[in-house]
């Protein structure tokens, strides 16, 4: 993989103070001429002296609902009420791609009031509506030239702190532990079991997930893709050389995405998003938000498990029905990703998620995922993209603050004004470009440590303003973005911040420890999938379960290839080449389990430590089978004699 | 952490108006304590007795604890308004007067007892 970092000079925002790139501002422009073309269609009526119907739906034209100003009456009453139509009508847009709601809302109005109208428009109904679109402009001009001030007072102050904390999380991130030595605390045991207990159920069944809907942030893609992920980090950091239960959770994650139920969404978003009734493809067209994630979360499982059987052909069939399906393999489904970023290349070169919405996010996933395809396989897809990649994120989603935007109308142009934390695009951002990673998080932990606070017990923790929010299941709390901090400290070795968010988790999400699983009853799964990855997570340990992976001798060494779940928990399964160290717990009760061994030398003997039995011999296709005796941590050694 | 989160951006808004407006309007309820996520609670072997809810949003508790009494009287208010505006709206448009209006009523009441009978 290649890894380019762009602006080495540690700025972080564009030049340009106009507030939009050249992409952005052309199709702003495109916008203002339709709109200007619609109004001046809007006002032929009046001047050429049409009937009262036209002259109402020509009004209504110029605003939605405002034709019902020129049906008079009650029907005045309409316009405030379609205004609010219209807003719903965005967010369906926004929620799922819905993009001929807001068009059926404003022409289907405009149609009603001509249909309504009885008296032609008069000179006062007309002023209304100038009035209202005046109105209209004003909130959001002066909205906008507020926050563009602002943006531009916190790009002076983020500068000027840049620099000396920059030197602080260079000097953190490369306390990169010993992947050696590596094993997984017992307490944090807890937190991977809340993970397994879900990933290994049967594929169709989904208990312990949160289901919603199947479009936003609480859909179960999200929280399938989320949890392979922090498996998969678990599987590259700690025990690389476990397969058996940890391979099987991690496919079951993969085959549960493959059902309908998960990526059915796409149905419904190609019919009204992109007026496509045929081809129901989730990996073709835009979907970033199923590709970039998916592509991700494979490339992942193979990166570390050694596992390459995502990558033959088939081996990713979305079934649509008997009769229909969409066969794709990780090769496949990266190929997507390629071929939109080469299609949208010269256009904002990120592409969207939704028909029409360009999610930064999204398409940060979607450039880990290359850079994972690129580790897997040797292509160089980073080193084509990325380049114009980051050209198009400074110039074209990034705010007068620095900050990256929350997302962009690809037709329209227009920002969403959201704020979105640098803590989240950060982690990405360090699989594909690590020196620019540690500028976000050297912004973001700044701009955290003012909700660094000492509780009673003169401890350190986070508190966070107001009531916050859960996207994993739109309900108010602060899991998720504890989490979310945790992981991106964890990342970026700042211990003080993980430690910080780790003991408000535990003060104020209702953390329960029951059946050796911990978890936060006052969070979504989504969020607590967060806590969960952070608490195993260490320096690096993002960047490296999707860009480096283990190496190849300790994937080539002998496996430990079945276990049972939960009686015995592994924390640590490791080999140099040769020989396997293993950590064990018991899960429910200590004594005698049989685990087995693989990919031994066929016939060779081994010398075991910490088992009852001082030697096994491998079978004639490399396996053998070994009684161990638990008791709290369990170390066991087998070494070739 | 999601792609969407402008979703729960716009919903976070829609959400704290309501909130406001009902508070407002109704007081504070007394069972705005979060009850625990029960899809979290979750463990394998758990069966349905142990876990009584539903894991996802109560639709049904929902519209239980919404349509209160006053609830329901300013819904049936809200109805009534718009119906009696749409009847004058139509009664104005097709050119009738009120009193028009409750003469086709009458009749069409009248023609209604005569069919009954």
């Amino acid at each position: 993989m290649t890894v380019i970092d762009h602006q080495s000079d540690m700025t972080f925002a564009r030049a340009d103070k106009s507030g939009k790139g050249p992409v952005t501002a052309a199709r702003q422009r495109r916008t203002a001429m339709i709109y200007a073309a619609v109004w001046a269609l809007g006002l032929l009526p009046l001047l050429t002296g049409a009937s009262a119907g036209w002259q109402a739906a020509g009004l209504g034209l110029w605003m939605p609902g405002a034709g019902f100003v020129a049906v008079g009456g009650w029907a005045a009453l309409l316009f405030p009420l379609t205004l609010a139509l219209f807003v719903v009508s965005l967010i369906a847009w926004f929620w799922a791609g819905l993009v001929l709601a807001p068009v059926t809302v404003w022409g289907g109005t405009a149609l009603i009031a001509g249909a309504m109208a009885t008296n032609g428009a008069t000179a006062i109904d007309y002023g209304v509506v100038l009035a209202a679109m005046a109105g209209v402009t004003y909130f959001f001009r002066n909205r906008n030239e507020t926050a563009r001030v602002a943006g531009l007072a916190k790009r002076m102050t983020r500068a000027a702190l840049l620099p000396a904390s920059l030197a602080e999380v260079n000097v953190k991130a490369a306390a990169r532990p010993d992947e050696t030595t590596r094993e997984i605390a017992e307490d944090d045991l807890k937190s991977l079991r809340y993970l397994l207990d879900r990933a290994l159920q049967p594929v169709n069944e989904f208990n312990g997930f949160d289901i919603i809907d199947q479009f936003q942030p609480a859909a179960l893609r999200y929280q399938i893709n989320h949890m392979g992920f922090a498996l998969g980090i678990a599987q590259g950091a700690y025990m690389p050389n476990f397969q058996g239960y940890m391979g099987q959770a991690q496919r079951n994650l993969i085959e549960k995405y493959l059902l309908r139920k998960v990526w059915g969404y796409w149905v419904y978003e190609s019919c009204w998003g992109h007026l496509n009734f045929t081809n129901f493809d989730p990996a073709a067209k835009d979907n970033i938000m199923l590709t970039g994630w998916f592509g991700m979360h494979v490339g992942q499982y193979m990166l570390n498990s050694g596992d390459r059987r995502y990558g033959e052909k088939g081996s990713l069939t979305f079934r649509l029905n008997d009769k229909t399906s969409y066969v794709h393999d990780l090769h496949t489904i990266i190929g997507s990703v390629v071929s939109n970023y080469d299609r949208y290349n010269e256009q904002f070169c990120l592409y969207p998620c939704e028909p029409n919405w360009i999610y930064p996010i999204c398409n940060h996933y979607g450039m880990t995922s290359l850079a994972t395809h690129d580790r897997l396989y040797g292509t160089t897809h980073v080193a084509k993209f990325l380049p114009g990649w980051l050209d198009k994120l400074d110039t074209e989603f990034t705010n007068e603050a620095g900050s990256i935007i929350g997302l962009r109308s690809q037709h329209l142009g227009f920002e969403v004004p959201f704020p979105v934390g640098e803590a989240g695009y950060a982690n990405f951002a360090d699989c594909f470009a690590p020196e620019r990673a540690r500028r976000l998080w050297a912004i973001a932990r700044k701009e955290i440590e003012p909700a660094i606070t000492v509780d009673a017990d003169g401890k350190k923790r986070i508190s966070l303003p107001g009531k916050g929010i859960d996207a994993g299941n739109y309900s108010a709390g602060h899991t998720a973005s504890y989490g979310s901090i945790l992981m991106g400290a964890r990342e970026f070795g700042d211990e003080e911040i993980a430690q910080a968010a780790l003991r408000s988790l535990e003060l104020d999400c209702n953390m329960t420890e029951a059946g050796g699983t911990r978890r936060y009853l006052k969070g979504s799964n989504l969020a607590n999938i967060s806590a969960a990855t952070g608490r195993l997570m260490r320096v690096g340990d993002f960047r490296r379960s999707f860009v480096e992976g283990p190496s190849e001798a300790t994937l080539k060494g002998p496996m430990l290839t079945d276990a049972s779940y939960p009686q015995v928990l592994v924390a640590r399964a490791y080999s140099h080449g040769d020989d396997l160290e293993l950590a064990l717990y018991a899960g429910i009760a200590d004594g005698a389990q049989e685990i087995a061994l693989g990919q031994l030398k066929a016939g060779a003997t081994y010398a075991v430590t910490g088992a009852p039995t001082p030697s096994i011999t491998a079978d004639d296709k490399g396996t053998a089978r070994l009684t161990v005796l638990l008791s709290g941590r369990t170390a066991i050694s087998i070494r070739p004699l | 952490m999601a792609c969407c989160a402008f979703a729960v951006f716009l919903l976070g808004q829609i959400a704290f108006a309501w909130e406001r407006v009902r508070t407002f309007v109704f007081g504070i309820r007394a069972d705005t304590e979060r009850p625990p996520n029960l899809a979290v609670l979750w463990q394998p072997g758990a069966t349905a007795a142990a876990l009584p809810l539903s894991t996802a949003p109560s639709w049904t508790h929902w519209l239980r604890r919404t349509l209160t009494p006053q609830m329901i009287i300013l819904a049936v208010s809200v109805e009534l308004m718009m119906g009696a505006g749409g009847l004058a709206f139509i009664a104005h448009q097709a050119g009738y007067s009120a009193a028009d209006l409750n003469a086709a009523l009458a009749m069409i009441c009248q023609n209604g007892h005569m069919a009954a009978l």
